[in-house]
């Protein structure tokens, strides 16, 4: 390239896509200096929002503008529609988490600047992550949301659990990590470009994907996803991570890192072959099954939404499957997946961010012992996990209800019809672990003798997001039309 | 707009009674009656002003709500679509009528948590109305949905000792039938580019009998597993036996009549082609339902279990004579859903009467009743006689027409069927007996009080409809009656496409069918 | 073609020409005081035996940590010398000059905070 042209590069095309990422770099930045400057405790919130509206509002004004997607930075990132509604539901990831975590660190109060500065660099992973429209782009991406997820598992360090969740996700990250270089270095060796624009052209891609050393490298770099996605057989990492996690940080990993992962592996679909759509059909059954069978039998909420996420990644999977299976079909799997995980991020979101608050409440438990009597305790926070609950077990007038429906139709499209069906019946098993929620707080009593604890005050914060998120599963629910017309 | 208040004052009343504070049960008790005697008036008026005939789009309601993506070029537009025809009447009336009698009878059993109690109560009448007015698939799925969580509710909080295993079995149990429903409900939408019923009664009638036998077997299971249908009955008794006797009466009255309204509008009306190929097998599960039913209440000692069982072997007759698809089959199906609802839930509400007094539903508990309490006494006969299908009683037009019905379309079912009504008059006259005669030995049964005023007039409407449907079923029949004339249509226009397709014949209605007719369809919904 | 190559190669035989000769002359020349600590395996000043679980200072990890850091930037600040000039005689100089503020300055941020909350300072 001529040195010239490096210039040409940053167009207003690209810096519209750019204007996001770069908000929240130098809000990061901002953050950071809260903490060696006098009154930096005041002024951090305050920088931390401002950072996550300013992107938040570039990402809204390119919808606005309404500009097709294109491919900036010599093709190397998307630029459009779809990637700023993935930003947006980015930025509320980490807004709800962040909300969460206001109140959440008693002892640990003192390193909350570091905690924010971790924080706010996540979702810059992420949008590089959705946005990637090459390999190394996609990496970069990855190691900036993993890096600062690895510290904030085990943020926790006055508990053995979280260190533990800290070490094991780093271990099997940084594996993941090196299985996705590896993958993408075969896929060099063989195309001679790390951009997916090799697999656009279906004749090439044909020849491409022929080879055996290609699809090496393929499969590497899809079970690196498939690591962060948390889907069978990778998914054995998850619940230990997130019970262990702070709860606001499991939130985060739960929502942000999984959307960004299903972002990319939508963009990478043309990697995969598309013979491959039954088996990985199955995968997801299979994922469903592990997951929903998992949370079966458990005892700790915060363990049970974990195997649930790993269901739900199930649920996604069976939507890229349907895609792979029949090209017509594809731009109805992205906005799937979006609405997806727009309501998974307001749910899941949700409700662990109200366990966050039960667990500061209960001395560090989220047991479902703890939830029992919660309707006579605290009404309004029952009623709003209820809901949350619901959403996720995909009953109507929640927005879980939607994605559900639009991601199995994507399937059924895609004539993956009794892998819908098997779908459909394993959410059936979701529910029975979800009702079990709901009867604990409404249907029983506290044991005899167990103390209750005393109702403190619920943050405002936590207050604010539990509305926020509580609007959004319903709006996403009964008022669908706004958001599937954005798409 | 009368639909739309209809459906959702209670949902004003439920946000109103949200509103007072946990402790004033006596104003969440006021509000919810009001709004559900509101809700009755209307129903009523609704009920009187509907022309039998008439326009059919008299009292539709509807808006654009969201789209979905279909296999053509314009995205599927789902509509908030409610309207009123003769298949839904009956029923909006019998929800609107029934909901005021039953929070009234909950002055006696429930106590505590009041303001829940009501709420659920109120969202779950939306839920009910809504999935019988809905006349887009989606969003009859959304209601009928929704109104599945308020019951779980109901038996989970305020049932009896294994409520949790109850509702819990009534929640995954139903939720399974629907959701391969939903599966189905994505496949019709995506091919044939419309929500909206009516268009997809025209649309999906002319489909091959292959293919609408898939689509009849996802919406049979749903609503056979809602009715139930006899190999998915099980959680009901269970259900029955745990849930408070409010729960029960709309249990019975209305929650289960959804099953057997949506095998009526949506597997007969809808699939035709499939109903009459199927109509041998849900004629025989119907009429093994009726006496499985009835040998099942035979062999209970416990009251409320009993008349549960006796729910199973009722609804077998509205299945039986919905699927022998002949004028007065359907017809004394869809009166035979009307009389189970007002006389089984007269039978629960004197049965939850009874052991708010005396604690106790075990039959071998009473003996003498009668002459303790011997107004209950007159309801309780006047009920079980009800029930049984004594002529001049509402039971017994629906049971006669139902048979007759059956008889047309297969000797041997409505055979079986006819042994079922020996049947339920054995076990019914048979607890009567147990309970209200014979010497009164029990010294706690000496103690135990007639009903009060309050329980008296909350059945009077019911006895009064069972009464006027006994005597003069055609006040209610012949508004109905040329809904059931189209579905009747439909039912001939099958039979002979299926004729015809069996003797391999090309006829337009078969082969070439799906194209040019979902075509149609999606420039149908374009053009809107 | 392989005489591009050949810098590298003088560069690696005198690298290890170096090596090896002061290894040799270190051990010619070098007087010999034998003793059973310098029989021992060397093991960075720490003692071979008894448990391997032994508790360092936390200070070993931050010092290397903080080493690490911001000597691996200096890889990124030697190509942007490599380049510089000639890029500068294109008229790319206030980009190049721009961007090197902006990667140092993110630098300098990170070490004002290290310093100031007591990272540097060896006894806290």
């Amino acid at each position: 390239m001529n040195p010239q042209d490096l210039l040409t590069l940053f167009d207003a095309a690209a810096m519209t896509a750019l204007a996001p990422l770069i908000a929240l770099a130098l809000g990061t930045l901002a953050v950071l200096a809260c903490g060696i400057i006098p009154g930096g405790s005041v002024v951090r919130p305050i920088a931390f929002l401002a950072s996550l509206a300013a992107a938040a509002a570039y990402c809204v004004k390119t919808l606005v503008d309404g500009a097709p997607a294109t491919l900036v930075l010599d093709g190397t990132f998307q630029s459009g529609p779809t990637t700023a509604v993935w930003g947006l539901v980015f930025i509320a990831s980490t807004l709800f988490a962040w909300l969460y975590s206001a109140h959440y660190y008693e002892e640990d109060a003192p390193f909350k600047g570091e905690h924010d500065v971790l924080m706010l660099a996540t979702p810059i992973g992420m949008m590089l992550m959705a946005g990637a429209h090459d390999l190394l782009v996609f990496f970069i991406g990855l190691e900036l949301l993993s890096i600062p997820l690895y510290s904030l598992a085990a943020f926790r360090r006055d508990r053995i659990r979280s260190i533990e969740a800290g070490l094991k996700y780093f271990l099997l990250g940084a594996f993941a990590a090196a299985c996705f270089l590896y993958g993408a270095a075969l896929l060099y060796a063989t195309t001679g470009s790390l951009s997916l624009d090799v697999f656009a052209d279906p004749t090439r891609r044909a020849v491409i994907l022929d080879q055996p050393l290609a699809l090496v490298g393929v499969a590497l770099i899809a079970s690196s996803v498939f690591f962060k996605v948390s889907v069978f057989p990778f998914h054995l990492w998850v619940p230990d991570v997130y019970e262990g996690s702070p709860t606001p940080v499991t939130a985060l990993m739960e929502t942000g890192t999984k959307a960004a992962a299903f972002a990319f592996l939508l963009n990478a679909l043309a990697m995969l072959p598309n013979s491959t759509a039954g088996s990985i059909a199955l995968i997801a059954v299979i994922t469903m099954a592990a997951g929903n069978f998992g949370a079966l039998a458990q005892t700790d909420v915060k363990r049970m939404l974990a195997y649930s996420g790993i269901a739900h990644a199930g649920t996604l999977l069976l939507g890229v499957a349907g895609s792979l299976n029949g090209d017509p079909a594809r731009g109805g799997a992205i906005e799937a997946a979006l609405y997806y995980m727009a309501a998974y991020v307001a749910t899941a979101g949700g409700a662990f961010g109200l366990l966050a608050l039960l667990e500061r409440e209960n001395k560090g438990t989220t047991t479902l012992e703890s939830l029992k009597g919660l309707a006579q305790r605290r009404p309004v926070v029952a009623a709003a996990l209820t809901l949350f609950m619901l959403s996720l077990g995909g009953i109507p007038a929640t927005g879980g209800f939607l994605g559900k429906y639009l991601v199995f139709s994507v399937a059924v499209r895609a004539e993956l019809i009794p892998y819908a069906i098997l779908g459909v019946l394993l959410s059936v098993v979701a529910l029975g672990y979800y009702l079990r929620v709901i009867i604990a707080m409404y249907m029983q009593s506290p044991a005899e003798g167990s103390v209750v604890p005393e109702s403190r005050p619920t943050p405002f914060a936590t207050t604010l997001a539990s509305v926020v998120c509580a609007a959004l599963v319903i709006g996403l629910g009964i008022l669908p039309r706004w958001f599937l017309e954005v798409m | 707009m009368e639909l739309l208040l209809l459906t959702f004052l209670p949902l004003v009343g439920a946000f109103l009674i949200l509103l007072t504070p946990r402790a004033a049960a006596g104003v969440q008790r006021g509000l919810a009656l009001v709004t559900t005697l509101a809700v009755a008036a209307l129903g009523i008026k609704l009920f009187w002003g509907y022309e039998a005939g008439g326009d059919p789009n008299q009292y539709l309601f509807e808006v654009p709500w969201f789209s979905l993506p279909s296999a053509y070029a314009a995205p599927t537009l789902v509509y908030f679509r409610i309207g009123l025809d003769g298949l839904s009447l009956l029923m909006v009336t019998l929800t609107a009528v029934l909901m005021p009698v039953v929070i009234l009878s909950t002055w006696g059993h429930v106590e505590k948590r009041v303001k829940e109690f009501m709420v659920w109560m109120l969202v779950m009448q939306t839920g009910m109305l809504g999935t019988f007015l809905a006349l887009d698939l989606v969003l009859f799925y959304f209601f009928w949905e929704i109104s599945l969580i308020p019951l779980y509710f109901l038996v989970g909080i305020w049932g009896g000792e294994r409520r949790l295993y109850a509702t819990v079995k009534f929640f995954l149990y139903t939720l399974a039938g629907s959701l391969v429903m939903m599966v189905a409900i994505i496949a019709i939408l995506y091919q044939h580019g419309t929500s909206n019923v009516y268009d997809l009664i025209n649309l999906l009638c002319r489909l091959p009998v292959e293919q609408q036998l898939w689509y009849f077997g996802a919406f049979a299971l749903a609503f056979g597993i809602k009715v139930p249908l006899l190999p998915f009955h099980t959680w009901l008794p269970d259900a029955h036996t745990e849930a408070p006797t409010s729960g029960s009466v709309v249990l019975a009255g209305v929650l289960l009549k959804m099953g057997t309204y949506g095998l009526l509008r949506f597997c007969i009306h809808m699939l035709p082609g499939a109903a009459v190929a199927a109509s041998p097998w849900m004629m025989a599960l119907g009429a093994i339902g009726i006496l499985y039913g009835a040998l099942l209440a035979w062999a209970q000692t416990d009251l409320k279990r009993l008349i549960a069982c006796s729910s199973v072997s009722h609804l077998g007759y509205v299945v039986l004579g919905l699927f022998a698809l002949t004028p007065a089959g359907i017809s004394g199906g869809m009166l035979q859903m009307v009389n189970h609802g007002i006389s089984t839930g007269l039978l629960f509400l004197l049965v939850g009467m009874i052991y708010e007094r005396r604690h106790s539903r075990a039959l071998d508990a009473f003996g003498g009743v009668a002459t303790v309490m011997p107004v209950f006494a007159v309801f309780w006969v006047f009920t079980v006689l009800s029930s049984v299908g004594l002529p001049g009683l509402n039971g017994f037009v629906g049971e006669y027409l139902v048979l007759l019905g059956a008889f047309q379309a297969s000797p041997l079912w409505s055979v079986v069927g006819l042994s079922g009504v020996i049947f339920g008059a054995v076990y019914m006259l048979m607890a009567t007996r147990k309970m209200l005669f014979g010497a009164c030995t029990n010294p706690e049964n000496k103690k135990l009080t007639d009903l009060g005023g309050r329980e008296m007039a909350l059945m009077v409407p019911l006895v009064v409809l069972a009464v006027w449907l006994g005597l003069r079923p055609g006040d209610f029949t012949s508004k109905v009656e040329p809904s059931l004339a189209q579905v009747q249509q439909r039912i001939l226009e099958a039979r002979q496409r299926n004729a015809t397709a069996s003797l391999g014949l090309e006829t337009p209605g078969t082969a070439a069918a799906t194209a040019p007719a979902t075509n149609s369809g999606a420039e149908g919904v374009a053009a809107r | 073609m392989l005489q591009t190559y050949a810098p590298i190669l003088i560069l690696a035989v005198l690298v290890a020409g170096f090596a090896l000769a002061s290894l040799v002359l270190s051990d010619l020349l070098g007087k010999k005081r034998r003793s059973i600590g310098k029989a021992d395996a060397y093991e960075s000043g720490m003692d071979p035996r008894g448990s391997a679980r032994l508790r360092l200072s936390i200070h070993f990890y931050l010092v290397a940590v903080l080493f690490i850091l911001f000597d691996v930037e200096s890889i990124f600040l030697i190509p942007w010398a490599a380049t510089v000039r000639g890029l500068s005689a294109q008229g790319l100089g206030p980009v190049m000059f721009f961007e090197v503020l902006a990667f140092v300055g993110v630098l300098a941020l990170g070490l004002a905070y290290v310093w100031r909350k007591g990272g540097l300072e060896w006894d806290r």
